[in-house]
């Protein structure tokens, strides 16, 4: 299982990649497999507003159908236009080319957030 | 997993990565390493392999095994031929269904397959019957052999590498099996399957199981799970006990009034579905069909019109091979015309489905 040193997690499986003011957010390795192939991904748009803890938008995988969860408050600012026709990115790249939103945020409540070695213990 | 049952190629599905699930009692499993959508192009396109040991198989005997089987289902039982079989149902007086099921004749005894999560429901109800009816034996063998299901257009060229008279399967049609051998053991051959695709089941006593899915899998035949099983049979339209079946639909409804035999005197749920008959249905099982891509229909979700709820779904999913979302439901006759628009409630919004006669898939090479 993938588990990025680098990044931080939420309980329903989402990852959070902060540089300066804007926060990139996808699934983890883990959701993706749990999920297994996906079909759909459906984002907001650039320009909506997220809440933390919220879900701004939902994932269809062959088998079943999830909420996704931001872990930050904000503003969309870009979206990975590639899941529209590619959602199988998630899958293969879930970390990279897989990512799902790209958040100027105003506020990331950490005491929700998991360190890697959290999450991996979380899901063993 | 706890209390569940495995079959004898448990071991394969886990060196094979197989992604296991509790599925009617037993650990199955759901997909293995590809994902179900790589699993159901293969069998579309080329060949997979599906482990069915769950289902159950019953061996129905005696002097009196095929008028028995003619009451107790919608078949005529008693008239099929050898290696011959039969698609149908099990009812209710009421005319609802309790299972639906393959019957089929071999050494002049019945072969019974039924679906695992009823397996002892149909046991006691055709049991008791025997008791009643006298001179019909019914046995239980499920245990005893595994069932392997190949299917895809290149199953009958796999197939015939690893039988012992290969021969004798390019003449197989639809709906009918032979015996074979396999490294020495008899087997039972039938030209079967729930995936729209020419395929075969194979029914092989436990200890030679493993061996076969080996030989299969050398000759190029993929692993395949429940996953795309079910993707397979929604593009089918083939019913699904537990959604398009169940004890509040009559075959009737359900577009099965193909595997009703109104000529035999008697069988249970008869009076029922004349009456039914003759009243008209109210309601009938149709497919819908999404018109965008990430507009996937679920089991349960509502169907309306202006406004209205009209039914719920009783299936729903992606259908992999048109790239769109379909789904089954009961509808009032009056929204069951073909072509017509309905909006599908999806999450919290309304999309708009087109009600269409299942099969979804056309190009199935089952019968050719």
């Amino acid at each position: 299982m993938n588990i990025p040193k680098g990044l931080r997690y939420t309980k329903e499986h989402e990852w959070l990649h902060v540089e300066e003011d804007l926060a990139t957010i996808g699934i983890t390795d883990y959701a993706q497999k749990e999920l297994g192939d996906i079909v759909y991904v459906e984002l907001p748009e650039v320009g909506d507003m997220v809440e933390a803890n919220e879900s701004f938008g939902t994932i269809e995988a062959v088998k079943t159908v999830a909420d996704l969860f931001s872990p930050a408050t904000g503003t969309v600012e870009e979206i990975n236009e590639a899941l529209a026709e590619n959602p199988e990115l998630v899958n293969t790249d879930p970390y990279g080319d897989g990512w799902m939103i790209k958040v100027r945020f105003t506020d990331i409540p950490e005491e929700e957030l998991l360190s890697a070695a959290d999450y991996k213990q979380m899901i063993s | 997993m706890n209390g569940l049952k495995r079959t004898p190629l448990f071991d394969r599905h886990q060196a094979a990565g197989g992604k296991m699930v509790p599925f009617a009692g037993w650990e199955m499993p759901v997909s293995y390493g590809e994902g179900i959508l790589e699993e159901h192009k293969t069998v579309r396109t080329h060949a997979g392999l599906f482990d069915v040991s769950h289902m159950g198989r019953f061996r129905f005997f005696g002097p009196q095994a095929g008028p028995a089987l003619d009451y107790l289902t919608t078949g005529k039982a008693s008239g099929l031929e050898e290696g011959r079989f039969l698609y149908t149902l099990l009812l209710e007086e009421s005319g609802g269904v309790i299972d639906d099921l393959l019957v089929g004749r071999l050494g002049g005894e019945f072969l019974v397959v039924v679906n695992a999560a009823n397996l002892q429901i149909d046991f006691e109800h055709m049991s008791n019957w025997c008791c009643k009816l006298g001179a019909a034996f019914l046995v239980d063998e499920s245990e005893q052999s595994a069932l392997l299901a190949l299917q895809g257009p290149a199953s009958r060229e796999i197939l015939k590498k690893v039988i012992g008279n290969p021969e004798e399967l390019d003449g197989l049609p639809y709906y009918r099996m032979i015996r074979s051998h396999y490294s020495g053991e008899e087997i039972v051959l039938s030209r079967t399957g729930y995936t729209g695709e020419l395929g075969y089941e194979i029914f092989i006593d436990r200890a030679n199981a493993a061996s076969l899915w080996d030989a299969l899998l050398g000759h190029g035949a993929k692993p395949c799970g429940l996953g795309a099983r079910d993707t397979l049979r929604l593009e089918m339209g083939y019913a699904l006990y537990g959604h398009e079946l169940d004890r509040e639909h009559t075959p009737l409804e359900a577009g099965l009034s193909w595997v009703v035999d109104f000529d035999k005197e008697d069988f249970i749920g008869r009076p029922a579905l004349l009456q039914q008959r003759e009243k008209g249905l109210e309601r009938v099982l149709r497919g819908i069909i999404g018109s965008r891509r990430g507009d996937i229909p679920r089991p349960g979700y509502l169907l309306k019109r202006e406004g209205r709820e009209i039914a719920r779904l009783v299936s729903g999913g992606v259908a992999p091979s048109l790239g769109l979302g379909i789904g089954t439901a009961y509808l009032p006759q009056e929204f069951a015309a073909q072509g017509s628009w309905l909006d599908l409630e999806l999450r919290g919004r309304a999309v708009e489905v087109e009600v269409v006669r299942p099969p979804f898939y056309k190009e199935g090479t089952a019968k050719a």
